[in-house]
């Protein structure tokens, strides 16, 4: 037998001390695989349940993930057997037909025995993990099959941004805002602004937030108080001018109703606008003529009714439009001072002081109307205060999206919610009105 | 010394092989045993050369041999020796005679024809090397080595050797029918038939030496893992222990085949001037040691199992084994231990 040399054994025993590291990380490997192989089936099954009972994928993700690494902590706390040292050159030995040589030589260190050329170019066995590689991509494609296998419709959920509560109360009264000057509609726009971006703010409010949404509503309640205070004034201005047109009517037009007509009636110029500008005009003009006609034929009249009547058609047109003017001074105040459309805030459960008793309260009022976390959710979306809802598909998102505006949001859950969401709706409101 | 020893171990084969034609493993592991410290059993038909082995080889070592012819009607004390009376100057005493077996090759010639007690008088002498007569021991020379033959036909009134008395016998060999180059060799070159043999090539303590010589000879942590789980393997209560292995023996080899499969691997790589045993030398142990230690169950014979062969296919997978999955339950041994 032609013996290897000093260092070309060495270089034998480092290619098998190579190969074993190699065999030991795979056999690592291996045990890792096992041991989370009960964690990847209930992962994938958890994975298939979360997407069509459409749960957050991300928390499943991440519970896999923890779940994975806990698998491999366990794998390195308890290793598998160890291979032994020996197992690579006991591989090569048998393969070179070294007759022991190889094997003395690493144990002993001293080459007292040849040690066959064979050692040098005979293959060891593979080391790569072929059937635990196998597995894995086996594992990779379900999980990928499960993530990206389309869903049907109707099971597909998604996140649907819902504005904040008191977001949603900020936009309402903004919306009651006149915008009749242009300080008022900078402030509505730069209102909107804030408000846009405060709804699309995922992380929930913040103090500042809070007091962004005070400073809009104490100013919109400003310009609605100011408007209201016009329009209060507006309204008892036609009502006095209402009662003089009367007045100078029942009185055949005498010059002392006139001039109170003609007073009046330049009051109250600018409350008018369209038909009612223009009767107005008229009647003005009419009340000038004879006014001067009046002063002409001073010395020869002794009466009072020396102007004549005005234009029938323009006091009725002018009859219409403070008509009119009143009806829109009573709406738009009953628009500005009202509480419709205010948003629901909610079963009126919570109380003004939150103590341990109203905590208990609340408690007692969730277990007697939630029987599962699934009503409880339902309930706390359809009232605001969760984030997430069953989706409706991706054609109807935008509708909903318009639809689910402050004040139509009663349309929108009962368009949406299923029928056991609407009983437990009923159930739920039923109990919070005892 | 090693050297020096593993030459004179090849030496003796070869001319062991001078005096039985094709044979070759036949000497060698008889000689192995023999290194070995471990006694032979030999299995054949007559006129094989089985006392000629034995002969040859205790003329080779330059030791004592003694030849027992073993019979229905042998004694023990036919074996051991006895006391007899005797009158030595007016005084009557009890002198020890000993046997045939105060010597250091025994050719215990057809060993299954005596009685069982006569049988069991071989134990105590195999196993410790002494004799125990009315109460005081006496040790037997070393080396002591027993060659016992016996026939596989002919069993009418044969005693078979219990399965204590066979774990006795380090090794037992199945002596092949002679081929044709062999015997035409026999004829030609032996008018008489009897071999010529060299002078002693070894004296008692040069075999003494050589049998030290032994434990010099390294046997890898591998090829230990591969011998215990081998045997563990070859009992069939083990959990380790293969389907055909639970089939077909009854009971497995005993720890004392362990330790004789090691040392006859170990006077193997001795004989080839090897200073490590191999996986090869284990092989070539395996049928001779494990063969006579695993009882086969009563289906197995009726089935014709080949002991001999069960064993060499239970090496071949136990090695498999090892060699691809590794022995991870056993501790692994490093570099330079």
């Amino acid at each position: 037998v032609v013996g290897l040399s000093d260092p070309q054994i060495e270089a034998v025993l480092a290619r098998c001390r190579r190969q074993l590291l190699l065999l030991r990380a795979a056999r690592g490997f291996s045990a890792w695989l096992r041991t989370s192989r009960p964690i990847c089936l209930v992962g994938l099954f958890a994975l298939c349940a979360a997407r069509i009972l459409s749960w957050p994928l991300s928390a499943a993700g991440a519970a896999l993930a923890v779940a994975l690494a806990g698998c491999a902590l366990w794998t390195w706390l308890r290793p598998p057997p160890a291979l032994p040292d020996w197992l690579c050159v006991a591989q090569l030995d048998r393969a070179a037909h070294a007759q022991g040589a190889l094997l003395a030589r690493f144990e002993t260190g001293v080459a007292r025995d040849p040690v066959p050329e064979a050692a040098l170019t005979r293959p060891l066995p593979r080391w790569l993990p072929q059937r635990q590689l196998a597995q894995l991509a086996l594992w990779s494609a379900g999980y990928a099959a499960c993530l990206l296998a389309p869903l049907p419709e109707r099971a597909r959920a998604a996140e649907i941004a819902v504005t904040p509560l008191p977001v949603q109360r900020a936009e309402q009264l903004l919306r009651r805002v006149p915008q009749r000057d242009p300080q008022a509609r900078a402030f509505v726009a730069d209102a909107k602004q804030s408000l846009r971006e405060l709804a699309a703010r995922s992380g929930g409010l913040g103090g500042a937030d809070f007091a962004a949404l005070e400073r809009v509503e104490q100013q919109s309640r400003s310009l609605i108080a100011r408007r209201a205070q016009q329009l209060a004034g507006q309204r008892a201005g036609l009502a006095e001018l209402s009662s003089l047109l009367a007045a100078y009517a029942a009185e055949g037009g005498s010059e002392q109703a006139a001039a109170a007509l003609r007073e009046g009636l330049e009051r109250m110029r600018d409350a008018f606008d369209g038909q009612g500008r223009a009767s107005l005009q008229a009647l003005l003009e009419q009340l000038a003529q004879a006014g001067a006609k009046a002063e002409s034929s001073e010395a020869g009249q002794s009466s009072g009714r020396g102007q004549g009547a005005f234009d029938p058609d323009a006091v009725a047109d002018l009859r219409a439009s403070i008509g009119e003017l009143q009806q829109l001074a009573e709406s738009e105040l009953e628009a500005l001072s009202g509480a419709a459309g205010e948003p629901q805030r909610g079963p009126g459960i919570a109380p003004l002081r939150l103590d341990q008793q109203a905590h208990a309260a609340e408690a007692q009022f969730e277990a007697r109307n939630f029987h599962t976390e699934q009503d409880r959710e339902t309930v706390l979306l359809a009232t605001g205060t969760s984030q997430r809802a069953d989706a409706p598909s991706p054609s109807q998102r935008t509708a909903a999206r318009q639809r689910f505006a402050p004040g139509n949001d009663s349309e929108y859950w009962d368009k949406r919610s299923s029928p056991r969401q609407e009983r437990l709706l009923e159930r739920y409101f039923e109990g919070t009105a005892r | 010394m090693k050297e020096d020893g593993s030459a004179l171990a090849r030496r003796l084969c070869a001319a062991l092989d001078a005096a039985i034609f094709g044979k070759p493993e036949l000497t060698r592991l008889t000689v192995a045993a023999f290194l070995a410290g471990g006694h032979v059993l030999l299995e054949g038909l007559p006129g094989l050369g089985k006392t000629v082995l034995a002969k040859s080889l205790a003329a080779l070592a330059g030791l004592d041999y003694r030849r027992i012819q073993f019979t229905p009607d042998l004694m023990p004390a036919d074996i051991t020796g006895t006391h007899v009376y005797e009158d030595q100057h007016g005084t009557p005493q009890m002198r020890f005679v000993p046997g045939p077996v105060f010597t250091h090759f025994l050719l215990a010639d057809e060993i299954n024809r005596a009685s069982a007690k006569t049988q069991a008088a071989l134990l105590e002498a195999m196993a410790e090397s002494s004799v125990t007569l009315l109460g005081e021991s006496r040790a037997l020379p070393a080396p002591f080595f027993v060659i016992a033959t016996q026939n596989p036909i002919e069993m009418e009134g044969t005693n078979p050797l219990p399965e204590a008395q066979l774990d006795r016998f380090a090794i037992k060999i199945d002596v092949p029918a002679t081929d044709e180059a062999s015997l035409l060799r026999i004829i030609t070159e032996r008018k008489d038939g009897n071999p010529v043999l060299p002078g002693p090539l070894l004296d008692r303590d040069t075999a003494l030496a050589c049998q030290r010589a032994l434990d010099e000879v390294h046997l890898p942590q591998a090829i230990a893992v591969l011998i215990a789980r081998l045997i563990a393997r070859a009992t069939p209560g083990d959990p380790s222990a293969s389907a055909e292995v639970r089939a077909a023996v009854r009971y497995g080899p005993s720890p004392r085949a362990a330790i004789w499969l090691a040392r006859i691997s170990r006077a193997l790589a001795f004989i080839d001037g090897r200073a490590g045993v191999g996986f090869e030398d284990v092989a070539r142990a395996v049928p001779h040691v494990l063969g006579h230690r695993m009882i086969l169950s009563y289906g197995a014979r009726l089935d014709g199992v080949s002991v001999a062969e069960l064993a060499r296919e239970l090496y071949r997978s136990t090695e498999q084994q090892l060699l691809t999955a590794g022995s991870a339950e056993l501790p692994a041994r490093g570099p330079h231990a």
